[in-house]
C-alpha cells in the first residue's frame, strides 16, 4: 500500500500499483468491456463474437443510458450489464468499466466498441502482448506503417492525422492511431485510467496520461470493419467542436501534474483488491520480473 | 441596493448557499457604497487616473461579475465530475446488488470495504 505523505507522481503510482488483481479461484482475470449507446441491433452479435474468440473472458457491456433495449439484448446474450442511470458519454462509460474492473479485481481489460467495428479476433493478439509483459497497454491500430487496413472518410482521416501528430509531439514517440478504441490494458494502466479518464474522444488524451505515467504503449495493426448498422455518434459540426475540445484537453493534460491524489488515495482503499487487509486470502500479488519501465 | 436586498433575502430563505452569496454581497456592497459616497469614488478614480469617475463604478461591477462567473464555472465543473462519479458508482453497486442476490454468492469481494468506504467519503466531505 502506498503511504502518501509527499505527493507521489503519476508514474510512481502506476509503478507501485499491483500488477495482478485478486480474483477467486476459477474466476477469469480478463474482462472485455463493451461501451454501448443505443446499439441494440449490434450488441448481441458483438457479444457473441467476443465470446467466440475469447471464451475464457468475462464480458461486460456498459449501457450508457441507452433509450433502446441495448441492456436487455446484452443481458440475454449472456454478458454482464452495467447500466448507467443516464448518458455519460463514451469516456464516462469506459471509465465505469475500468472502475468495475479495478473493484472486481480483474488483471486485464480489453476494450471493444459496441458497434461491431472491431474484429474480436484481435482480442487474443492484444491480450498476448500485454500478458507477456511486452507493454502495459496494447492498442489495435488502423494505421500502422506499411499496412493500411482501413480508410475512413477524408475529414476523419485528417482529424486522426492531426491528433496523431499532436500526441507524437507531446510524447515524443511515434503514434499512429491515437483514436483507436480497441485496447488492452494491464492493471497498472487500468489503475491510472480508472482514476482519471477524459470525456469525449478519450483515447487521445488517455495516450498522454499513459505517457505521463511512464506506461508502455504499443500499437499493433488490426483490421476494422465498417459499422454493421446504425449511425456513428459523430457528426460534422460536433466533430469540429470535439477537435477543439480534445486538442485543448490534450495540451492541458500534458501540462498538468497528474490526477488528484486525494481521489487516488480514496480509491486505493476502496479497491477490494488492495491486498493488505486480505492476508487470509491465498492469492498473492506477484509482480513478475521484466516489467517496469 | 436592491441587488443587495435580493441577495440577502435569497440567503435568508436558503435558496442561495452562503458560500456562493459572498461574492454577490461583497460586489453589491462595494458598488453601493461607492455610489453613495461620491467623493470617495472621485478620489479613487483620480488615484487610478480615470477621468470619468462613474466609469470606475462600471469597471468594478464588471470585474465582480467576471469573478462570480468564473467561480460559478468552477463550481459547475466540480459538480459535473462528482455527478459522473456518482453515476458510475451507482451502476457498479447496482450490478453487485443484483449479482449477489441471484447467481454467485461466492463472489462477494466487497463486503468490508464498502462500509469503510462510505465513512471515508463522509470525511472527505467534511474537509
Amino acid at each position: 500500500m502506498i503511504q502518501v505523505e509527499t505527493k507521489p507522481t503519476v508514474s510512481q503510482i502506476a509503478q507501485e500499483a499491483p500488477l495482478t488483481g485478486r480474483r477467486e479461484e476459477g474466476e477469469s482475470s480478463v474482462l472485455v468491456i463493451i461501451p454501448a449507446y443505443n446499439e441494440a441491433r449490434n450488441i448481441g452479435t458483438v457479444v457473441t463474437d467476443v465470446r467466440h474468440y475469447a471464451p475464457f473472458a468475462d464480458i461486460l457491456v456498459i449501457d450508457d443510458g441507452s433509450t433502446d433495449s441495448t441492456a436487455a439484448v446484452a443481458h440475454r446474450s449472456g454478458a454482464y450489464v452495467l447500466s448507467l442511470p443516464y448518458n455519460l458519454g463514451i469516456g464516462g462509460a469506459v471509465q465505469a468499466g475500468f472502475k468495475f474492473a479495478v473493484r472486481r479485481g480483474y488483471s486485464y481489460v480489453v476494450r471493444v466498441d459496441g458497434d461491431g467495428q472491431h474484429n474480436a479476433a484481435y482480442i487474443l493478439r492484444l491480450l498476448a502482448l500485454v500478458q507477456q509483459g511486452k507493454a502495459d497497454v496494447a492498442i489495435g491500430s488502423r494505421f500502422c506503417p506499411g499496412l493500411v487496413t482501413y480508410r475512413p472518410p477524408l475529414a476523419r482521416r485528417l482529424g486522426i492525422r492531426f491528433f496523431s501528430f499532436l500526441v507524437s509531439f507531446i510524447t515524443r514517440q511515434p503514434v499512429y492511431d491515437p483514436t483507436s478504441g480497441m485496447q488492452c490494458l494491464n492493471r497498472r494502466a487500468l489503475y491510472i485510467l480508472a482514476q482519471d479518464y477524459p470525456q469525449d474522444y478519450p483515447e487521445v488524451e488517455a495516450r498522454v496520461l499513459l505517457h505521463k505515467a511512464r506506461l508502455r504503449v504499443i500499437e499493433t495493426p488490426v483490421c476494422m470493419r465498417p459499422r454493421a448498422t446504425g449511425n456513428s455518434s459523430i457528426t460534422y459540426l460536433r466533430s469540429i467542436y470535439y477537435m477543439l475540445k480534445v486538442t485543448l484537453a490534450t495540451l492541458i493534460a500534458a501540462l498538468r501534474q497528474g490526477p488528484h491524489v486525494s481521489h487516488l488515495k480514496e480509491d486505493l482503499h476502496a479497491t477490494p483488491t488492495a491486498d493488505t487487509n486480505h492476508s487470509d486470502q491465498h492469492v498473492t500479488v506477484d509482480h513478475y520480473s521484466g516489467v517496469g519501465a | 441596493m436592491s441587488l443587495l436586498i435580493i441577495t440577502l433575502e435569497l440567503v435568508r430563505k436558503s435558496r442561495l448557499r452562503e458560500e456562493y452569496s459572498l461574492l454577490w454581497l461583497v460586489g453589491a456592497a462595494v458598488v453601493f457604497l461607492l455610489s453613495v459616497f461620491r467623493k470617495s469614488l472621485t478620489a479613487l478614480a483620480r488615484l487610478l487616473g480615470i477621468v470619468y469617475a462613474p466609469s470606475l463604478l462600471f469597471a468594478i461591477g464588471f470585474l465582480f461579475t467576471l469573478v462570480i462567473l468564473i467561480s460559478q464555472s468552477v463550481v459547475i465543473s466540480a459538480l459535473a465530475s462528482k455527478n459522473r462519479d456518482l453515476a458510475q458508482r451507482l451502476a457498479i453497486l447496482e450490478w453487485e446488488l443484483r449479482h449477489h442476490i441471484s447467481a454467485e454468492p461466492a463472489a462477494s469481494d466487497s463486503r468490508p470495504e464498502s462500509g469503510g468506504h462510505l465513512s471515508r467519503d463522509g470525511e472527505e466531505r467534511e474537509r
